[in-house]
């Protein structure tokens, strides 16, 4: 069968495009089967489709197709891309930031430091600790480098299997997953068989840990003291004369001469144990603090509804809403499917979004000129185009949607027209992304304030304010914004079906609505109140 | 002793995929399947890549090895999760990775996306617009159409003379280069 060969390029774009008839279909197929040019001019276009697709993700405001992108490849966000799906394949998530071109910008507000070319370690728990560096936290992978602890404990592990409790105020220099200099400070290491022959340098003296465990302390002038807790211990020193030290031993260092001495001689080493009871601890002031905020937050008279998932049980089906006010168990939630977990801290209530029909449904009347929409959430994954954070039911006039892309940027969105017209009609504002695979697992405080009569819409990570990346008809006056029937966490009554699900894909732990356009000001109190 | 060869083998594996997904992808789509297809065999094809990294060779082509694997699990795929109904027979589906594989020894795939990165630069900001509209983010045509003010016979026109004009950028800088 021969068609000539404008027609066969329109079939074939039309079914790059999935709008074939079933008649043009088979059509088609069978040229196609039959004849190799025309296979040729499939590839063609299949392969422009594809650079087209791939080219346009990488910029979320089409920067891509300006010319001041002159970057051939979008490095970052196929490395990011493909992160995503890493993550799956390997145990130790941190190896992603190894793919983050070193240029892009260092993570979003209150974001984590990215890790350059290579992280050696990770820091795993924290008892007080105050590091010289504000971006450090749990969590945060480090490449090489000096690491300044001012106070306080930390837990550090090693790629190379090693763990260790750095003791504040400590100057402790990363060199590999296998090794470090301990500058000053008290450090413990605890060294699994996998890890044997771990390093510590310092002054000029060459410590191996060939299992299990030691402390070290440096002090002034350099002089250090070692006491092997359990195992055997190689220490080197300027003359090059390894000696073994074994469970019980101890050893001072001075100007690269190891001494042996005696173990009482040597002070207290922070133990592993210590910093998690420290952090547990932590945990609770925290929690206890938050519980008092949030106390306090009830009473606020521009409070719409608030909800704080506390004393959820498997049983209670109902989010209650603990603003005052005159009714407020109308405004209670509805959970639907959606389990039980922990929230910010060991005992803070939450609702875990996880199988397609999660959700919490809640019926909010009223008419709003403005809103400040706020949730304490932990995203695990961005799944869908859209994830939804509050969305009305369907998209009815003057209704708003609350939600985050997969690029992870927020989106707010209100039509007077509702779902008619949207293209014409529909006010949405992005946010810059803030969100990226990195951040699996982590809480964060979102926010929105919406201002009809200034006309304002700024959306809110950790306190800070986000610059809108984008959006439609945002010079379009807002409509007088109403609720009614929505669901957080998911869409109810979606618009399209195939594109309607938007199931969240993490936690929440607190949410609620203001009726006023709260200030910066005010919306960074709230996330210092509950930060964890 | 930790080994530290297995880092940096890990680390090879990221990069190389991280570098050649978008080809990968290219690949997988050449041979008819939709978008949302070849994300899921794009997946697939990754995992089944990392459990037999071992057996690849770092001297040899990522790509090549890559486009086998893609091309079973693209086969695999058909027999066991098209949805769409309009997907091409196993044999057909055969002949265009054939196809694809030609293409790509004449013109690797990242020399036609440098190609076409810098024609895109050549098009007029509406008919950049347009391609931006239409290939960015899960909206139809049709919202797309209302978005710019056409109908949607009129955009597919204009998308048709769009992408033919880049087709022919792109021929040109590749013979010129």
């Amino acid at each position: 069968m021969k068609i000539d060969s404008d027609k066969l390029r329109l079939l074939i774009q039309a079914h790059l495009d999935q709008r074939l008839s079933d008649e043009e279909f088979e059509t088609l197929q069978d040229t196609l089967e039959g004849d190799p040019e025309a296979r040729a001019e499939y590839v063609a276009l299949a392969q422009l489709d594809a650079g087209l697709r791939d080219t346009g993700l990488a910029e979320p405001n089409g920067a891509a197709f300006s010319p001041e992108a002159k970057k051939g490849v979008k490095w970052w966000a196929v490395a990011a891309a493909a992160a995503v799906v890493i993550a799956c394949l390997l145990p130790l998530t941190a190896l992603l930031l190894t793919t983050r071109d070193s240029e892009t910008s260092g993570g979003p507000a209150g974001g984590p430091v990215v890790a350059a070319t290579r992280g050696v370690a990770v820091i795993t728990a924290e008892a007080e600790a105050v590091w010289h560096e504000e971006s450090l936290a749990v969590g945060v992978a480090l490449k090489p480098g000096r690491l300044i602890l001012k106070e306080g404990l930390a837990q550090i592990d090693f790629f190379g299997g090693a763990s260790i409790s750095l003791s504040g105020p400590a100057e402790l220099e990363l060199v590999n997953g296998d090794s470090a200099v301990l500058h000053r400070g008290r450090l413990k290491a605890d060294v699994p068989p996998a890890a044997r022959g771990f390093e510590v340098r310092t002054g000029d003296v060459l410590l191996e840990d060939l299992g299990t465990s030691f402390g070290l302390a440096v002090g002034e002038h350099g002089k250090a003291d070692l006491i092997v807790f359990d195992g055997e211990v190689r220490a080197t020193g300027t003359d090059g004369k390894p000696t073994l030290f074994f469970g019980s031993d101890s050893a001072r260092f001075d100007a690269g001469v190891v001494i042996p001495q005696s173990a009482e001689k040597v002070g207290d080493f922070p133990d592993i144990t210590d910093v998690i009871a420290g952090a547990g601890n932590r945990a609770q002031s925290r929690l206890a603090a938050w519980s008092e905020a949030s106390l306090d937050l009830r009473r606020d008279p521009r409070l719409v509804a608030y909800y704080d998932f506390e004393n959820l049980t498997m049983e209670t089906r109902r989010l209650r809403n603990r603003a005052v006010g005159d009714a407020p168990s109308e405004l209670d939630g509805g959970i639907v499917g959606a389990k039980v977990a922990d929230g910010r801290w060991p005992g803070k209530g939450a609702l875990d979004f996880r199988s397609e029909g999660d959700r919490v449904r809640f019926r909010i009347p009223g008419e709003f000129d403005a809103l400040t929409l706020f949730a304490w959430v932990r995203i695990d994954a961005l799944d869908r185009h859209l994830n939804s954070l509050f969305l009305t039911d369907h998209f009815d006039e003057n209704e708003i949607h609350w939600q985050i892309s997969r690029k992870g940027t927020m989106h707010f969105a209100t039509s007077p027209m509702g779902v008619v017209d949207i293209p014409k009609h529909n006010r949405r504002f992005f946010s810059d992304p803030f969100w990226d695979p990195r951040d699996s697992g982590k809480w964060f405080f979102i926010a929105t304030s919406v201002d009809r009569n200034a006309g304002e819409v700024v959306h809110y990570v950790n306190g800070e304010a986000l610059g809108i990346s984008g959006g439609t008809q945002m010079h379009k006056p807002l409509p007088r914004m109403r609720i009614g029937e929505a669901d957080l966490g998911n869409w109810s009554d979606p618009i399209w079906p195939e594109a309607g699900i938007r199931t969240l894909n993490g936690r929440i732990d607190e949410f609620g609505l203001f009726a006023e356009a709260l200030t910066a000001g005010e919306i960074r109190s709230l996330y210092q109140k509950g930060k964890p | 002793m930790k080994d530290s060869e297995a880092n940096s083998s890990e680390e090879l594996f990221i990069q190389l995929f991280a570098q050649n997904e978008r080809h990968i992808r290219a690949f997988v789509r050449s041979m008819g399947l939709d978008w949302t297809s070849v994300d899921d065999v794009v997946q697939t094809v990754s995992l089944i890549m990392w459990r037999k990294w071992d057996q690849f060779d770092p001297d040899t082509d990522f790509m090549k090895w890559a486009r086998v694997i893609a091309r079973f699990e693209v086969l695999k795929f058909r027999r066991t999760m098209a949805r769409d109904r309009h997907v091409f027979r196993g044999d057909l589906m055969d002949l265009l990775a054939d196809a694809a594989l030609e293409r790509d020894a004449q013109v690797s795939n990242e020399r036609y996306v440098e190609c076409l990165q810098a024609c895109l630069d050549t098009l007029p900001a509406k008919s950049r617009e347009l391609i931006r509209a239409t290939y960015e983010g899960d909206k139809s045509i049709k919202e797309v159409a209302a978005e710019v003010g056409k109908s949607a016979t009129a955009l597919y026109k204009a998308l048709d003379r769009i992408r033919k004009q880049l087709q022919g950028c792109i021929e040109v800088r590749l013979a010129t280069e």
